[in-house]
């Protein structure tokens, strides 16, 4: 036992209760004591001999008397055990910990222990192992709030690639191991450095103060050191970019095994061949990891039932070819800190993170010939009659993708004729491009109807006023006009009209644009000079969305209201240069794949893990409600005004359904009243879906190792050992009271 | 050492002796070691020269002899006057004391029975052998004072003597009660009761209730004390005043096992019985040996006086068998034949 690692938490307590017990307990001795009585024929010889022993020696009673002996060795254990001692481990530094708990997909690998009967996933042997580390950690003495001391304090923080405080800075264990216990997998992948900036946030600044001028400094965090303890894997992509504060330590404690492989699905596609629609292909992107080679069964399940089995042989990763120093950038480690407790940087220490290897990838491509919107399914097997499970981690064997219909769009031209259109359109593969007098167009539409298409362009026309929604101006129906402005009426005075137009003006360039806008999304607009722009008025809040905006305002304008939607440019496309620039064929295509597409259900993009997913449903959607992958709950979505719901982040794989109240689009399931959409959600991360653990984690500013399994003995507590001295004591103290009279 | 936890008092001679008992008792008979002159003929004999019918010795006739005793034999043949001597047979006066307080009244077993049934014993012996008995109870409480109407405090043989006033009418504790000369086979019985009549308790000085039985006494003979010799005021003066006159001093120190192995433990506050005086104490080894040191001490102390005095000490533990002291450890002091 080593003396000077000991230290007492509660020694002013133990000083104090120290200072009164033993001199009282020694009185209390020297005093009377609690006798029991007892009558005896004479006391004559009892006197005499009890004085002839004190006559004798005076201290020979304390000196004997091997039960005061015995009571002060147990008021000194227990003065002890009150003063809290503990032996510090050299592991812990510091009193404050930041847990960082990884819960990326790849923590879903089921080697977090070696046990191969009861395989349990790395997140639950990192939430196990930051639970023992919880309850390692020093408490709060039971002066705490006299003598100002405080414990050990942690903070809990879950990351994937978003992070989140579960639990702040607190000593209370309880707090800690329900914050630990409560991160549940995601499927999402890693990044660390929003996690790292929580935990540096909730550091206090160091603030310097000069001529009383207070200045925060930042980097530079005051108190005590921190020391953060990341439960990962080591699979942290964006590790190179944490730098934590020279003076704080860092600990890694790695989960899982190095020697994981694991075949997955890192891209998939479903796309229906140009020219024959109903010939749909799903293209799928595999990858090993592992460093031997792999043959998997890779099975496609359309709507539940098997479509088609290919068999792929991947080969195994290979090291990646290093020449010199133009390998891998890796972080020069400008401090090497070593778990173990040494300090002096050992040579392996000094060694550089051994790089990656370079997985085997493949590829499997089904055709398949469907006409209609289908979900499908692909999923990895080991391959038929080898038996055993493919690999260990499950999220990226198995991915969904939506095809749509076997549909193209008809579009309908109300033009006076424009060359740019027509001639920009006919590259499109459409279904149907009709081109309709405005006078035909009116006609129908006094009629009460509209002409059959999916999409209607109206070139600087606009439908009578007579019979349509007051709220668009327009009738419902899905819209693309070009140089004009519907009319909204206002209905009354308390909501003015969405959209106003204020009349034609001087020239004007686009200067910012909404690039995630399906309808804008790859088009670039800094290019186009409007020679005589149209000023056009979008009251903020009403269901136009202004999506383009020249320096005089909105430029391209979205009107959404009800069963009626339209994409308005307002100018005259005649005079800009944009119908010379690709960018104008380009929203083009995307303005009517959006308008029209929109009623296909679920675009064949699968959105990224952990971020939100946003989906346009039929108009006149009501009760809409959502039941993420492995879940039986629904909860309930409320449309934002353009119709579209928004949920997220996702953060399970899975496939999400979407129901509503209402008729579905092409490509939703109808039941009853009630249509469902599916909406899949795949990992699809090839550097996630790598999932060998690694042994060092290099941060900007220093290399770290792995920490042996017993980092986290964390100080050990004396006093249960004191009591339990104690009670030997008072047994044989007990047994000696008993046997005295032998002695 | 501690107060008897329950007994039963003995109220009958069958109470205090068993017929086994008695039976080996009825051989014996009492010696003294030194030959005292008796009151009545008895069946002893005497240095005296007597009127028995054995025959001593004869010597020549002086003037003033009994001319009763001539031998005329002696004159017709030798025609000179002799007398002719006779051995005188006499009786042996046996008095025994017993300590009658509260100490006495401990121990396991009682240490006070002990002493009735040894005084009972020796009481049977001498009266069987038509000696002079003498009883004396030194303290304790008289059980039947208070079923005794009237006193029956006859002087003389067979009568009772309390000394302290005689209409105490709840018991209290005497200085001694006594019965004296109490003769012959028919007065075991009364011997028994008087022996029974005592429960122990109280306090006693032992200097006062000496003086009394010294002043009080008739003849001489063989005087056996039964008692613990604990007293606080000292057995000195006591024993002083009981030696040399005339009596055959012999000391029965009675000790329960208990007083030489005290088998007592812990934090005590030790009360003494008689006058309440208390010892705190916490037993340990030392202060055992130290007690037992100081108990041997004592008892050293109390033979050297007595055999300064001349007298015989013997001391007994309360769980001897009393035909076994009577017939055994008496005999070899000379107590008895």
């Amino acid at each position: 036992m080593n003396w000077s690692s000991i230290s007492f938490i509660s020694w002013p307590l133990a000083l104090g209760v120290a200072a009164i017990a033993v001199p009282a307990l020694i009185l209390l001795y020297l005093l009377k004591l609690r006798r029991r009585d007892m009558e005896i024929s004479t006391t004559l010889l009892w006197k005499k001999a009890v004085q002839d022993l004190q006559a004798n020696a005076p201290l020979q009673r304390l000196r004997k008397n091997i039960l005061l002996l015995l009571q002060l060795l147990v008021l000194a254990a227990l003065i002890f055990a009150l003063a809290e001692p503990v032996m510090k481990s050299a592991s812990f530094t510091g009193t404050k910990h930041v847990i960082l708990i990884d819960r990326s997909a790849s923590m879903a690998t089921l080697d977090g222990t070696e046990s191969a009967t009861k395989p349990a996933t790395r997140l639950e042997e990192a939430k196990r192992q930051a639970i023992e580390m919880i309850d390692a950690l020093r408490e709060p003495g039971l002066l705490a709030k006299a003598t100002n001391a405080t414990g050990d304090e942690a903070m809990v923080i879950a990351f994937d690639n978003v992070s989140d405080v579960r639990q702040s800075f607190t000593s209370d264990k309880q707090k800690l191991r329900a914050a630990v216990e409560s991160i549940t997998q995601s499927d999402a992948p890693t990044s660390m450095g929003e996690a790292m900036r929580l935990a540096k946030a909730h550091a206090p600044r160091r603030i310097h103060i000069e001529n009383g001028q207070s200045q925060i400094i930042e980097g530079l965090s005051a108190g005590a050191p921190i020391s953060i303890h990341l439960f990962s894997d080591g699979r942290v992509p964006d590790a190179d970019a944490a730098k934590p504060s020279p003076e704080d330590s860092f600990v890694f404690h790695r989960i899982g095994s190095e020697k994981s492989g694991n075949v997955g699905i890192t891209s998939v596609r479903a796309q229906r061949s140009y020219e024959n629609p109903n010939a749909l292909s799903f293209f799928v992107g595999l990858q090993n990891s592992d460093p031997a080679e792999r043959t998997v069964d890779v099975e496609l399940v359309v709507e539940g039932s098997v479509a088609a089995i290919k068999q792929v042989t991947m080969p195994g990763a290979t090291k990646p070819v290093t020449d010199g120093g133009t390998g891998p950038a890796a972080p020069t480690p400008s401090e090497t800190e070593s778990n173990t407790g040494a300090n002096a940087p050992t040579p392996s220490d000094q060694q550089r993170t051994t790089p990656d290897l370079n997985p085997g990838v493949g590829g499997v491509v089904f055709n398949v010939e469907r006409e209609d919107a289908l979900l499908a399914e692909i999923r990895l097997r080991a391959p038929t009659g080898s038996g055993g499970d493919l690999d260990r981690f499950p999220t990226d064997d198995r991915v969904y993708v939506n095809a749509g219909p076997a549909k193209r769009l008809r579009v309908a031209i109300v033009t006076n004729g424009s060359l740019f259109l027509s001639s920009a359109l006919a590259g499109l593969p459409l279904a149907e491009l009709r081109t309709i007098a405005p006078a035909e167009f009116n006609t129908q539409v006094e009629k009460g109807g509209l002409p059959a298409a999916d999409v209607i362009i109206l070139d600087g026309v606009l439908p009578p006023a007579g019979n349509v929604a007051p709220a668009a101006g327009l009738p419902a129906g899905r819209f693309l006009i070009l140089n004009a402005v519907p009319q909204p009426k206002s209905a009354g005075p308390q909501s003015p009209a969405p959209i106003t137009d204020k009349g034609k003006s001087g020239n004007a360039t686009i200067v910012d644009w909404q690039r995630t806008h399906p309808a804008l999304r790859n088009v670039g607009l800094d290019s186009v000079f409007i020679a005589e722009s149209r000023d056009v008025e979008v009251r903020p809040g009403s269901t136009a969305v202004s999506l383009a905006r020249t320096e005089r305002g909105p430029a391209i304008v979205e009107l959404a209201s009800g069963a009626t939607r339209a994409l308005i440019v307002p100018f005259d496309i005649g005079a800009t240069n944009w119908p010379l620039d690709v960018s104008f064929v380009v929203f083009l295509a995307s303005a009517i794949d959006y308008l029209g597409g929109e009623s296909l259900a679920g675009s064949t993009d699968t959105p990224q893990m952990g971020s939100t997913i946003s989906e346009r449903l039929p108009a006149g959607a009501t009760d809409i409600r959502l039941i993420a992958p492995g879940e039986t709950t629904e909860s309930s979505l409320t449309p934002l005004p353009d119709g579209s719901v928004v949920f997220g982040p996702v953060r399970r794989a899975g496939v999400y359904r979407l129901s509503w109240k209402g008729p579905p689009a092409p490509g939703d399931l109808a039941e009853g009243p009630r249509s469902t959409r599916r909406v899949p959600a795949n990992l699809l991360d090839a550097p996630e879906s790598v999932v060998a653990s690694k042994n060092q984690i290099a941060l900007a500013s220093r290399l770290v190792n792995a920490a042996g399994s017993d980092a986290f003995k964390g100080d050990q507590r004396l006093w249960p050992w004191l009591l339990l001295a104690c009670a030997a004591m008072l047994m044989i103290e007990w047994y000696v009271y008993n046997k005295k009279t032998h002695l | 050492m501690l107060r008897t936890s329950s007994i039963s008092r003995p109220t009958r001679l069958e109470d205090l002796l068993s017929s086994k008992e008695i039976a080996r008792l009825d051989p014996l008979d009492l010696a003294s070691r030194r030959v005292f002159f008796g009151k009545l003929k008895g069946e002893r004999r005497s240095k005296k020269r007597g009127h028995s019918v054995e025959f001593a010795d004869h010597r020549q006739y002086v003037s003033g002899d009994d001319i009763r005793h001539i031998d005329w034999n002696i004159f017709g043949r030798l025609d000179k006057l002799f007398l002719k001597l006779f051995l005188e047979e006499e009786d042996l006066s046996l008095h025994v004391v017993l300590d009658a307080s509260a100490s006495s009244d401990c121990g396991e077993p009682n240490k006070y029975l002990f002493m009735q049934r040894c005084a009972m014993a020796l009481g049977y012996v001498g009266l069987v052998n038509l000696n002079r008995v003498a009883a004396t109870v030194m303290g304790g409480i008289d059980a039947e004072a208070t079923s005794r109407n009237s006193p029956s405090q006859r002087e003389g043989a067979g009568g009772w003597v309390g000394s302290t006033g005689s209409s105490a009418s709840a018991p209290k504790p005497s200085p001694i009660r006594a019965v004296r000369d109490l003769r012959g086979r028919r007065r075991v019985h009364d011997l028994a009761r008087f022996i029974c009549a005592t429960t122990p308790g109280g306090t006693l000085s032992f200097r006062a209730a000496a003086e009394r039985i010294a002043l009080s006494r008739r003849g001489k003979g063989v005087m056996l004390i039964f008692s613990d010799f604990f007293f606080k005021d000292g057995y000195e003066d006591g024993l002083r005043l009981l030696s040399g006159h005339g009596y055959d001093l012999i000391l029965v120190q009675v000790l329960s096992p208990q007083e030489l192995e005290p088998p007592i433990k812990g934090d005590l506050r030790l009360k003494d019985i008689e006058d309440a005086d208390t010892a705190e104490v916490t037993i340990s080894a030392p202060l055992l040996k130290r007690y037992q040191a100081n108990l041997a001490a004592y008892c050293n102390k109390l033979r050297e006086f007595a055999h300064r005095r001349d007298m015989a000490l013997l001391t007994v533990k309360s769980d001897t068998p009393v035909d076994l002291l009577v017939a055994d450890q008496l005999r070899r002091l000379g107590v008895l034949k």
